[in-house]
């Protein structure tokens, strides 16, 4: 039945004998396994501009979205086989079920539960040599099959190997009743394909196929073909089919199966060796690429070093086979030992750099671009950013700033609409492609422009071909930005655990644009809020939306449901602040800044309905004085007591005189200290009270508890600014009674090299200290 | 999982091969056996100087299954590491095994050269006070005062009997030793000759002449070797057993072997003991739970499966001389507990946590280990 050629997808060796078999049996017609109604986009391979690694895109259009991914490399036999006919323009088919069918197939049961999209890709391109490794015991199949197969051996040998293989493993492999269905079917549309050709006129020893070499035996004239009847009688969902371009980066990514390479670059090398005619000087290629992106990153590895790499890797491949070449496996633990000296962690990153590489694929302008491609091109058109396509970084001009930043108010000025809200519609835009994680735009507003006003972003643009190839991946999502933005946010709400994640989509939603998205997070918030006991992450949440419900022009989005959840959430914050406090080390920086973000949303006055701010601040007096609490917290308590006016001089003096004061834990005291001066630091320099405490406690310490003090005091002090610093050095040179002007001259006095290598000694044992 | 302690030179008895008094024999003796059968069997071709083909070896370290002949396992884990490590020394690299503590550095080293050259015995342990001579060569000086140089008054370090022999040379901590003695290695290993200009001569290394270092992570600053000797060696690092199986695996051997050569009046400790000790172990290493649910403080000092062994060693002799010969709970706590708290007294407050977090809740079949550590801290 034709020329049956059985392969394994992205296999270098598997292409080198396809190009030698083709080259001799010169066929008429070939024949590739790959969904037939893709067929068109073979005449897109040979363009100038063409470049792989591209991938051939289906994917279902109505809900629940299905697709299917088939990438192609250079040394993909598929590729060869395409582009050989192609070529000397002879007929050239895919020629297995078409994606349209296999997308509407059911299912079988999986074991991760609901089929992702991921999985049609796989059983599409499923791997049955992984079977074999386990048979063989070999680390990894990918190990075996590079041995077995990618080590050139003499023309023809391949296909007959491989073909014997397949049959052997069709034996083997235990297939569930589902898969046995689907492969049969596979098989039948395969045959009939094959009959349909030979019909058309092509002499069979003329025709060559080009197929897993699972299927090869399964390929004759025995079998019975696909009758039209079943054909009609299977499901066809309307499909959309695309070439993207696609990246090696990608491709290893998606390795394990069929449809991925774990180390494309090494194969791409691989595969350029085999055209030489031998991959004998591969692994000299590939250790010496090793060494020498080590030397560009400053270590020195001498040539000799790549030779007794190669040597040790030869050793080792003959260990397991006389006369077999190393494989990547065997390369990589020679590189280890003596180009990495035994430090795998040091290598791992020129490892990856040589075995993946970054080289990304390329298509023609306009060919064959997605739904969501064309809706990206349109709105760059629309807000007039194609001179941000470049691969530059470039600040996005817009009307605030002197241009240098978006005004997302409507310009009044401005002739039309369109106009008026260009700058708001080229942030939204950014949003959600930001949301998508297309790498194209960052946002650049500094903390300043956003406690300044709600108005001002800033972006850096800057189009990188990866840009492209996600963009295309996401058409998996949806067909324009909007709908692809909304559903991947509604992704990451189903993902959602907490509810401190739930409101950051809610505001996620909101600056995108999605109510959709914004309400269904919305009621996330609502049914995570009393369930999460996390006092950070519910205090990050009432912040979040407190924020969000000062919205209330700027966006598109009606913010008013908003504030009554601002409500719960706050008191439910204010419910679990005592207990959060009782904490480590670690979390209670997070406890204080958390207590800040609760503090903030008490201050907020414009909500419709007053907060139960005493109970706010009862918690927090509570805090104070409670002496199991983690002294910062406690420290950050008394400050925003302060700060908010609800302590008295007098009790706030009490509790200082109780925490900072001699013979207490030294940490503890530095830790209150820290928190307290975490805030509003005048109101603390006027407390003469303070100081003095401070002054006894430290002056009582020990030079052992004194380095204990010292990290936490360091952190404390840190922040203070000079003139703060001064108003300090006078308070305590009243306590001392010296001379002001002294004592800040030898504060402000640089300590000099000898001092600090002295003190960088003294404290070596203290590593939270960054001198 | 060789200890610094079990590598103590053997008598001179031991060399000669028969002397059944000897605290430990060396593991060409042991596994004399092991090593002729496979020697028989072994068709495949061998490196000049070599007493197996690397594929013979290779089955001897890890205990495959090699023409009929079944090696026990010496080296239990990471089986491509000891690939790699045969495959060095095939190709006439100098070998490095770098690790920490207790990972079987030595114990791997003494069994490639007691397979390869038929004598794990030539041997430089390095230490501070190792000196050249030690390395090249030192004299007889009551015949060097009576007739001057000459061959009969030199008397040869394990180097040089190495080179002149065609063995494989095993230099233990080689990162203890001043570096200009570590230097000393560097012309020696490119060269392959050791000048003895006093007798205006040298010694040329016969094939199968090679060497395996062994170093420690932990102290790899006290003398780091030099870039230029670092060069000439392929490095090796053995990591310690991240997984519990193996690990136990490697313990349960290693501790029955223990008993047999001490001959301890005890049974070896049950796999129930041993998982426990070595759960342990795990744990505190990794500094979590091993389920990952709760996070644990490590000891500063290391844990290595050397010590889990000799905790379970040490359970064995107390059963023996003072208990009923079975090993109970509390013959294991004074181990761990010694074994976990060793340079740092603050480690006994990581331990006090670890029995109260994490023991006390499991309950159970931990209850008992649970109170004899508590009776000691």
């Amino acid at each position: 039945m034709g020329q049956i050629f059985g392969v394994r997808h992205l296999s270098p060796a598997g292409a080198w004998h396809l190009e030698r078999f083709l080259d001799r049996i010169d066929p008429s017609a070939v024949l590739i396994e790959g969904p037939a109604d893709a067929s068109p986009l073979i005449e897109h391979f040979l363009h100038k501009k063409t470049r792989p690694p591209i991938a051939i895109l289906a994917f279902t259009q109505a809900p629940p979205i299905r697709s299917l991914l088939f990438p192609l490399a250079p040394y993909s036999p598929e590729w060869i086989a395409a582009t050989w006919a192609a070529r000397r323009k002879r007929l050239v088919r895919f020629f297995d079920l078409p994606a349209q069918i296999f997308l509407g197939l059911e299912t079988g049961e999986t074991d991760e539960g609901q089929p992702g999209p991921s999985d049609d890709s796989r059983r599409y391109l499923a791997d049955p040599w992984q079977e074999i490794a386990r048979i063989t015991g070999d680390p990894h199949h990918e190990v075996w099959w590079e041995r077995q197969f990618e080590q050139l051996q003499e023309e023809g040998s391949y296909r007959d190997a491989l073909l014997e293989f397949g049959q052997g493993l069709r034996s083997l492999r235990e297939e569930s009743g589902h898969e046995r269905r689907e492969t049969l079917l596979r098989e039948a549309f395969m045959r009939r394909e094959l009959r349909r050709v030979v019909a058309e006129g092509h002499a069979p020893e003329r025709i060559v196929a080009v197929c897993g070499a699972y299927h090869a035996s399964a390929l004759r004239w025995e079998l019975p073909p696909l009758d039209d009847g079943s054909l009609r009688a299977l499901p066809s969902p309307p499909v959309r089919l695309a070439l993207m371009p696609y990246s090696y980066r990608r491709l290893s990514s998606q390795s394990g199966y069929g449809a991925g390479n774990h180390a494309p670059a090494y194969y791409q090398a691989l595969w350029e060796e085999t055209q030489q005619g031998t991959t004998g000087r591969l692994p000299a290629r590939y250790l010496a690429a090793v060494a020498a992106r080590l030397r560009l990153a400053g270590k020195v590895r001498s040539s000799a070093e790549v030779i007794e790499a190669v040597r040790l890797a030869t050793a080792l491949a003959a260990l397991h086979q006389d006369r077999s070449a190393p494989t990547l496996a065997e390369l990589r633990d020679a590189a280890i030992s003596l180009l990495g000296q035994g430090d795998a962690a040091l290598l791992a990153p020129h490892l990856e750099a040589v075995e993946i590489g970054d080289a990304i694929g390329a298509l023609p302008p306009g060919v064959a671009q997605t739904a969501i491609q064309e809706d990206f091109h349109r709105w760059i058109l629309d807000l007039g950013l194609s001179g941000y396509l470049v691969d530059k970084e470039q600040v996005v001009k817009g009307r605030a700033d002197k241009g240098q930043a978006l005004d997302l108010r409507e310009d009044s000025s401005a002739k039309n609409r369109a106009t008026a809200l260009r700058d708001r519609r080229v942030a939204l835009f950014f949003r959600r492609l930001d949301a998508l994680d297309i790498g194209f735009a960052r946002d650049h507003t500094g903390d300043e422009d956003r406690r300044q006003n709600t108005f001002k972003e800033r972006w850096i643009a800057r189009w990188t071909p990866d840009c492209e190839v996600a963009l295309a991946e996401r058409s998996l999502l949806g067909d324009t930005i909007e709908t692809a933005a909304a559903r991947r946010l509604s992704e990451r709400l189903a993902a959602a655990t907490d509810v401190g994640q739930a409101a950051a989509l809610v505001n996620q939603g909101r600056r995108c644009a999605l109510p959709s998205v914004f309400e269904e997070a919305l009621r996330l918030v609502q049914s995570l809020a009393t369930l999460d006991g996390s006092f950070p992450s519910v205090a990050s949440a009432a912040r979040e939306l407190a924020y969000l419900a000062r919205f209330r022009e700027v966006d598109e989005v009606d913010t008013t449901s908003v504030r009554p959840l601002v409500r719960q959430l706050f008191l439910r914050a204010v419910l679990l602040v005592g207990a959060a406090a009782r904490c480590n080390d670690d979390a209670s920086v997070e406890v204080g800044r958390a207590m800040a973000d609760v503090h903030a949303v008490a201050l907020l006055d414009d909500l419709d309905e007053p907060l139960p701010t005493d109970r706010w601040a009862a918690a927090l007096h509570a805090l104070a004085d409670d002496d199991l609490a983690h002294p910062f917290p406690a420290g950050v308590a008394c400050a925003l007591l302060l700060e908010a006016g609800a302590i008295q001089d007098q009790l706030l003096d009490q509790r200082i005189a109780r925490r900072v004061s001699p013979g207490m834990e030294p940490a503890r005291c530095a830790g209150f200290f820290e928190g307290l001066a975490s805030r509003n630091r005048m109101a603390l320099l006027a407390r003469r009270q303070l100081w003095r405490s401070m002054n006894e406690f430290l002056e009582a310490l020990g030079d052992e508890a004194f380095l204990r003090a010292l990290p936490g005091l360091r952190r404390a002090f840190s922040s203070f600014e000079d003139g703060e610093a001064r108003r300090i050095v006078e308070i305590l040179a009243e306590a001392w009674g010296a001379h002001p002007a002294d004592l800040a001259l030898a504060v402000e006095t640089r300590i000099d090299e000898d001092e600090a290598r002295q003190l960088q000694h003294d404290l070596a044992d203290l590593a939270d200290l960054d001198l | 999982m060789a200890s610094k302690k079990e590598a103590v030179k053997p008598a001179e008895g031991a060399l000669s091969g028969a002397s059944s008094q000897a605290l430990r024999e060396p593991a060409e003796v042991l596994f004399q056996r092991e090593l002729e059968a496979l020697a028989a069997a072994d068709s495949f071709e061998r490196p000049p100087g070599w007493k197996l083909s690397p594929r013979a070896v290779l089955a001897y370290v890890c205990g495959k299954e090699f023409k009929g002949v079944h090696p026990t396992a010496k080296y239990i884990g990471h089986e491509r590491l000891v690939e790699i490590a045969v495959a060095t020394l095939a190709t006439d690299r100098a070998l490095l095994l770098l690790g920490e503590p207790g990972t079987a550095k030595s114990w791997l080293s003494e069994h490639l050269s007691a397979a390869i050259s038929g004598t794990s015995q030539l041997l430089v342990q390095g230490t501070a006070g190792t000196t050249e001579e030690q390395i090249r060569y030192s004299w007889n000086y009551a015949m060097l005062l009576a007739e001057g140089p000459s061959p009969r008054a030199l008397v040869p370090s394990p180097v040089h009997r190495c080179m002149a022999e065609g063995k494989l040379l095993r230099f233990e901590e080689i990162t203890r030793c001043p570096s200009e003695v570590q230097d000393a290695l560097i012309t020696l290993l490119s060269e392959k000759v050791l000048a003895i200009p006093e007798l205006n001569s040298h010694v040329q290394a016969q094939r199968g002449f090679n060497l395996i270092a062994t170093a420690n992570t932990r102290d790899r600053g006290v003398n780091d070797m030099s870039a230029a000797l670092k060069r000439r060696f392929n490095i090796v690092v053995l990591p310690v057993p991240s997984d519990l199986a193996t690990e136990i695996s490697i313990v349960e051997k290693r501790v029955a072997d223990l008993g047999q050569a001490l001959r301890l009046p005890a049974s070896p400790p049950g796999r129930q003991a041993v998982e426990k000790i070595v759960q342990i172990f795990q744990e505190l290493r990794r500094g979590q739970t091993l389920d990952g649910k709760q996070k644990i403080k490590s000891p500063s000092g290391v844990l290595s499966t050397a010590e889990a062994i000799s905790v379970l060693g040490n359970g064995m002799a107390l059963a023996g001389h003072f208990g009923d010969g079975t090993v109970s709970e509390r013959d294991l706590a004074a181990g761990l507990l010694g074994a976990v708290v060793k340079e740092d007294a603050r480690d006994e407050e990581v331990f006090v946590e670890y029995l109260e977090n994490v023991l006390k809740k499991r309950g159970g079949e931990w209850t008992g280990l649970y109170k004899a550590c508590k009776e000691l801290v």
